[in-house]
């Protein structure tokens, strides 16, 4: 066997970000076979995996399909539920009474034939809102309804759906498929040193109970300490303070009142004085944080707008205050190693990225990791190329529902400085001024936010264009009949959909069919 | 296998036609073409249908006589259980075909593989001495006749297919165990009709199309009159 | 109405860029209503459009029923043809002894590489034991045996396997601007451009012409060919050569006759390496279009009229062949201020995988889609309009001089000088290197208006055999049960069609003679 061969994998670190990592690049490199390229995970016995409340993206239906484990039950050892998108609440301005969604699915591809426009001028009727006008989620969403019925196959939906889970248990599932059904070796060991070989690349790991741990390519799970990516290969960490002002999160683990209390559609996430609160409901909680600037708000004041949002209930529970830094690495490919979760970046979790961004480096580690050491380098290139462009892309969309705020307290007044905006988003938000959101604006494959996300969040906000040309957009009773159409499937869906609840009880109870 | 030929007075000298022959040469069509003049009539007994010309491509109407390919349930041991004949069955062995794509002459042919023709002086003679006989005559008149009555129906189509009121529709036609499933049938569609604009809804009366296109539209519920005729 | 509004759009030029563009321009913005932009084309009366037979991509039938044009009447006015995609002759290897290699870029794969499922690395390890552009599409088989992409009964602009068209050139334009002309509410002068008015900002707002009065706009789209009368004389945006990195400089083309009206018609184009270049061969209803694209440093004009004769045989004698001189390269900038250029002005590359035409739609397209009303928007548009076109036209680039510098030929000093390290963009090369280890992945294609994508790239690389060791990584493709499934159903699907298609001729005489309907 030529030294050149990668043939051995230590991923280092487990949480969502490893095991989701392991669980992938086992399944895709047929690791259970001897012979094949091995995976190794180590992961400390001392440091307790953080339960949060987490959001998915409805990318996670693949992936776990793909993975080969059972949608029910996933969902039963998760807590977890089904999430059809985020509702924000007060975000527009501080006048009581206003919110819009950021949904999943509209019926129509608006690359195809974009109704925007015809929104815009008012087709679709006056006071209807955007997200109304082109999905029927919405509705559903207000209605506490489920993405489909028991019939529906698994993985399936009848309106687009990601889930809501308890990362911690995810983590525990994640674990336990990938060492029993995929074939990744499991040292449960601390990482006491990393040593390098003469080029600069990763050679070992050092452990406190299973000596040193070879291989041919690493990847840093380690989390905000980044270990290997960080400590020992020295690439820098970029803070973008500057630009997402939130620093802290402090949250709270809701019990529901009864056992069958409804159960959420969506993330709520509702805008405070000095950040927002999240809102997520699993099937034996609800996890609710805040997620705030330190620079506008103190920790105890803080601690008192969660306690006040959720009510008496949170009298005799106990809040957990994280801090959290924003920012990500210069580079997350380095020779052979690779940093994936928040060891390579973190952005606040107000559009549910850190998971998917997880799946989406798996993947792509996946798919492009060389078999030859010769061949790292372009890997490394296009990775890092890759993922530079998707965590700016997400920095400026989570960037933009600040900026589109009218709320006038100094934490929202400070995020609409010109010197925390970045040009890129500067520069598209004065063109969105001009013209409508067109396809030609996301011209990158690998955009994480597409131009759909964009439409929901700026028409939601509030934010229209100067001027719509009247006499372009011409297809009008194309458009009355696709927002008739809406209006109609809509209808249908209420009359059809079970509630959240109700559908998850009877997937513990029956599970869903493969077919 | 129909070997179509212009009549010729020397070479089919000795020709004669038997009548009464029945209809073994469509024993096994499904589809039948029928001029737009004979829609009210046919709707009482089959489903209309427009489908392609596998040659041309281009649109002609049809009774649908069959629940699958080759089959016509309509005609039985020479009998048509059938209280409508489509103006084509009673053709043949005569086609009229144009001179010429534009041109408003036809030269008369015949299927020289006809069973209803004879060498043997069976039936009524094609000619006299060189000279068509009142039988020859009279058909082939009503053969030019029909070939008129088809382009005015092909005309009709053209019409039909402008204003986008056809559609295709695969038929998909189920009774207890048996399925039938027919591709290739494009038929009036009843809400692209409805939604027309007046002003192209009144071009469609003012041509007389509305009698034929409601014809067209009742006509599928022959369907049932099929399967009935299938047990 | 504000001045600042922009209301009158001239495009300078005609031709098949001009027209096009007018189509696309006046349909999507609806330029028959009178609020709406109105569109002026200035045509010279003098100068003959340069028409060769030419070849376009699938994207034209969307554009051309966009635009409200019958496929029939189209193909029967432009002696159109259906294009299945191209044959490779001897690009892989230097012929000897007269035995010849080909492999085709056909327009479909059966399976989307990039989206289904990506059967080259099981090709690859050996799952099927027939030539790549065979094994993965039944179109290569098609196009082989002469066969139609559809029949007379698929509808208009329906396909049974994806096509586009070979069509003359001249007579596309003129069919063109007889339809935008007389449906679409376009202006139409006939008349020399003299001079470029520039105003104070440096926006061209007048031209002075041989006619009559002045032709005042607020927008301004170069259609004028190499000329560049506006983005080059007027704007002064200089020219990239390219000439460093794509040999060929000039083009030789004949016309030729069918010897009957029964001779099969291709439904490829045929791309023939020689030894200063390549001949391209064309099949349109009425006659051939053949030519003889060769770098004059390579040869010499004599020489390459002689190569060209030798090509088409007998069939040539007594017919004159057109010597056409070509700039290969593109504007530094595609958009400045008030006017973009389209077409030749703005770029050309060589003919090889016929991208001319579509790059005239998809400029004409975004033009139209994010066509500023108001001059403040201009400068995003400009901004992101240069950004696009740069990337597609660099990766044409790419594209075009991969298939000079993975040959094995050698055996003159044009294929020699063509694998030339040097003479590869440096993009292309970090690509090849990675593909000698892993096949091109979807990750390699990440940008959304990417002209070549995956499939294109598998078809070139392993139709000219190159090498990449998966020797290693085996492991990694374990689904080779659905390879094997999908390997066999591309073959049933290839008999299935042979059986079903007509060939290409009696489609193409059907059509002209009956025409498709519309459903």
């Amino acid at each position: 066997m030529s030294s050149d061969e990668i043939n051995t994998i230590v991923i280092v670190g487990g949480g969502t970000a490893g095991w989701l990592t392991a669980a992938n690049l086992a399944k895709s490199f047929n690791s259970k076979v001897p012979g094949n390229i091995k995976v190794k995970l180590i992961e400390s016995p001392d440091i307790p995996t953080i339960g949060v409340g987490e959001g998915t993206w409805p990318t996670m239906r693949a992936t776990l399909a793909r993975l080969g484990i059972k949608e029910s039950h996933f969902l039963a050892t998760c807590n977890a539920t089904f999430k059809q998108g985020t509702k924000f609440i007060g975000w527009q301005n501080d006048q009581h009474h206003n919110q819009y969604y950021h949904l999943f699915t509209s019926i129509f591809d608006p690359t195809q034939f974009n109704l925007a426009p015809y929104w815009l001028k008012g087709v679709a009727g006056q006071s209807v809102p955007y997200a109304s006008a082109v999905s029927a989620q919405s509705a559903l969403v207000e209605l506490g309804l489920a993405p489909k019925k028991i019939t529906t196959k698994e993985y399936e939906g009848i309106q687009n759906y990601a889930y809501h889970l308890d990362a911690g248990k995810f983590s525990e599932l994640l674990k336990e498929h990938s060492i029993h059904s995929l074939g990744v070796e499991f040292i449960s060991a601390n990482v006491t040193d990393v040593n390098l070989s003469s080029d600069g690349s990763i050679a070992n790991v050092q452990t406190d109970t299973h000596n040193k741990i070879e291989g041919d390519f690493f990847i840093d799970c380690t989390g905000f300490k980044s270990l290997l990516l960080g400590e020992a290969l020295g690439v820098g960490f970029t803070s973008i303070k500057d630009t997402l002002l939130t620093d802290h999160a402090v949250t709270i683990q809701v019990p529901y009142e009864h056992e069958d209390s409804p159960i959420n559609a969506c993330t709520h996430s509702t805008a405070q004085d000095a950040g927002w609160i999240w809102d997520i409901g699993l099937t034996n909680r609800r996890g609710v944080g805040y997620v705030y600037s330190s620079q506008h708000v103190s920790h105890e004041d803080a601690e008192a707008t969660l306690r006040q949002y959720i009510g008496d209930s949170a009298q005799r529970l106990t809040a957990r205050k994280i801090k959290i830094d924003l920012g990500y690495r210069n580079k997350f490919w380095h020779k052979n190693c690779v940093a994936v979760g928040l060891s390579a970046a973190f952005v606040e979790p107000l559009e549910a990225s850190a998971i998917f961004l997880i799946e989406a480096a798996s993947n792509m580690i996946a798919d492009q990791l060389p078999s030859s050491r010769q061949a790292l380098q372009f890997a490394e290139r296009k990775f890092n190329e890759s993922f530079m462009f998707r965590w700016s892309k997400t920095i400026d969309f989570i960037k933009m529902h600040y900026v589109l705020s009218d709320r006038k307290s100094p934490f929202w007044q400070d995020n609409k400085l010109s010197s925390t905006i970045p040009a890129s988003l500067k520069n598209a938000l004065a063109s969105w001024q001009e013209q409508s959101v067109s396809a030609y604006d996301f011209a990158h494959v690998y955009e994480p936010f597409p131009m759909e996300s964009y439409q929901y969040v700026l028409y939601g906000m509030g934010n229209k264009p100067k001027n719509i040309a009247a006499n372009r957009y011409t297809d009008i009773d194309k458009a009355k009949a696709q927002f008739a159409q809406v209006q109609k499937i809509t209808e249908h869906l209420i009359k059809d959909l079970p509630e959240q609840r109700a559908l998850l009880n009877k997937v513990a109870q029956y599970g869903f069919n493969t077919i | 296998m129909t070997t179509i030929v212009p009549l010729d007075s020397q070479k089919h000298q000795s020709l004669s036609l038997i009548s009464n022959a029945g209809y073994a040469h469509i024993q096994q069509s499904h589809l039948l073409p029928l001029t737009v003049h004979e829609f009210a009539m046919a709707a009482t007994n089959f489903p209309i249908v427009f489908v392609k010309d596998a040659q041309t491509g281009q649109f002609k109407a049809c009774a649908l006589v069959g629940l699958k390919p080759e089959q016509n349930l309509f005609s039985k041991n020479s009998q048509w259980l059938g209280s409508y004949i489509p103006e084509f069955a009673k053709l043949h062995p005569f086609v009229a075909v144009k001179t010429e794509a534009n041109s408003d002459k036809y030269v008369i042919c015949i299927d020289e593989s006809s069973e209803s023709l004879s060498q043997k002086g069976e039936g009524d003679k094609l000619f006299n001495d060189s000279v068509a006989s009142e039988v020859l005559t009279q058909r082939g008149n009503a053969a030019v006749a029909w070939a008129q009555k088809s382009d005015l129906t092909d005309a009709f189509i053209r019409h039909l297919l402008e204003v986008e009121i056809i559609q295709s529709q695969s038929l998909s036609i189920s009774k207890e165990d048996q399925s039938y499933n027919l591709t290739g049938c494009y038929v009036v569609n009843e809400a692209a009709l409805n939604n027309l604009d007046p002003q192209v809804f009144m071009s469609l009366k003012d041509k007389g199309y509305l009698a034929p296109i409601y014809a067209a539209l009742l006509s599928l519920n022959q369907v049932g009159n099929l399967l009935k005729l299938a047990d | 109405m504000s001045s600042k509004t922009i209301n009158q759009v001239v495009i300078v030029g005609g031709g098949t860029a001009g027209w096009l563009t007018a189509a696309i321009l006046a349909t999507k913005l609806n330029c028959r209503d009178s609020k709406s932009v109105q569109i002026t084309l200035v045509e010279s009366p003098t100068i003959p459009i340069l028409g060769v037979g030419e070849g376009t991509w699938p994207t034209i039938r969307n554009t051309l029923q966009m635009i409200g044009i019958d496929e029939s009447e189209f193909m029967r006015e432009c002696d159109a043809t259906f294009k299945q995609g191209a044959e490779f002759v001897n690009w892989r290897d230097t012929p000897k002894d007269g035995e010849t290699h080909s492999y085709f870029h056909p327009l479909s794969a059966v399976f989307h590489s990039a989206y289904d499922f990506n059967l080259a690395p099981y090709w690859l390890l050996g799952s099927s034991p027939l030539p790549y552009d065979h094994a993965t599409t039944s179109q290569s088989r098609i196009s082989q045996l002469g066969l139609a992409p559809k029949k007379i009964t698929t509808p208009s602009y329906a396909a049974i396997q994806n096509y586009s068209y070979h069509l003359n050139a001249n007579k596309f334009a003129e069919f063109l601007k007889k339809h935008v002309t007389n449906k679409l509410g376009v202006k139409f002068i006939s008349a020399n451009v003299t001079q470029v008015h520039l105003d104070e900002e440096q926006h061209i707002n007048r031209l002075s012409t041989d006619i009559e009065q002045d032709i005042i706009g607020d927008f301004f789209v170069d259609c004028s060919g190499s000329k560049a009368l506006l983005i080059g004389d007027a704007l002064n945006v200089g020219w990239h050569s390219i000439d460093d990195v794509i040999f060929n400089d000039t083009a030789l083309a004949m016309q030729v006759p069918y010897p009957d009206e029964n001779t099969p018609i291709a439904s490829h184009t045929i791309a023939t390496a020689q030894e200063a270049g390549w001949t391209w061969d064309i099949g349109l209803h009425n006659r051939r279009g053949v030519g003889y694209v060769y770098s004059s440093r390579h040869t010499s004009d004599e020489r390459a009229e002689e190569v060209l004769r030798a090509y088409i045989g007998e069939e040539a004698e007594g017919i004159e062949a057109r010597k056409i001189p070509l700039n290969l390269g593109y504007r530094k900038q595609f958009w400045k201020g008030n006017c973009v250029a389209i077409g030749m002005s703005a770029a050309f590359v060589e003919p090889l995988e016929a991208s001319a035409i579509f790059l005239v739609e998809a400029a004409a397209n975004m033009l139209a889609d994010t066509f500023p009303r108001h001059k403040s928007s201009l400068g995003f548009v400009e901004s992101s309009f240069n950004k696009t076109f740069k990337l597609r036209w660099d990766k044409s680039i790419d594209f075009i001089k991969l298939h000079y510098c993975i040959s094995n030929r050698a055996d003159t000093a044009y294929w020699r000088d063509n694998v030339d390290p040097s003479s590869i963009p440096e993009s292309l090369k970090l690509k090849l290197e990675q593909w000698k280890y892993q096949p091109p992945t979807k990750y390699d294609f990440d940008y959304a208006f990417e002209p070549f994508v995956l499939d294109s790239y598998l078809f070139v690389l392993y139709g000219l055999g190159y090498s990449t060791n998966l020797a290693a990584d085996e492991s990694r493709y374990n689904d080779n049960k659905i390879a094997q499934a999908k390997f066999s159903e591309i073959n049933l699907l290839t008999q299935r069609l042979v059986d079903e298609l007509p060939t290409h001729r009696q489609l193409i005489d059907k059509v002209y003679q009956f025409g498709f309907q519309s459903i």
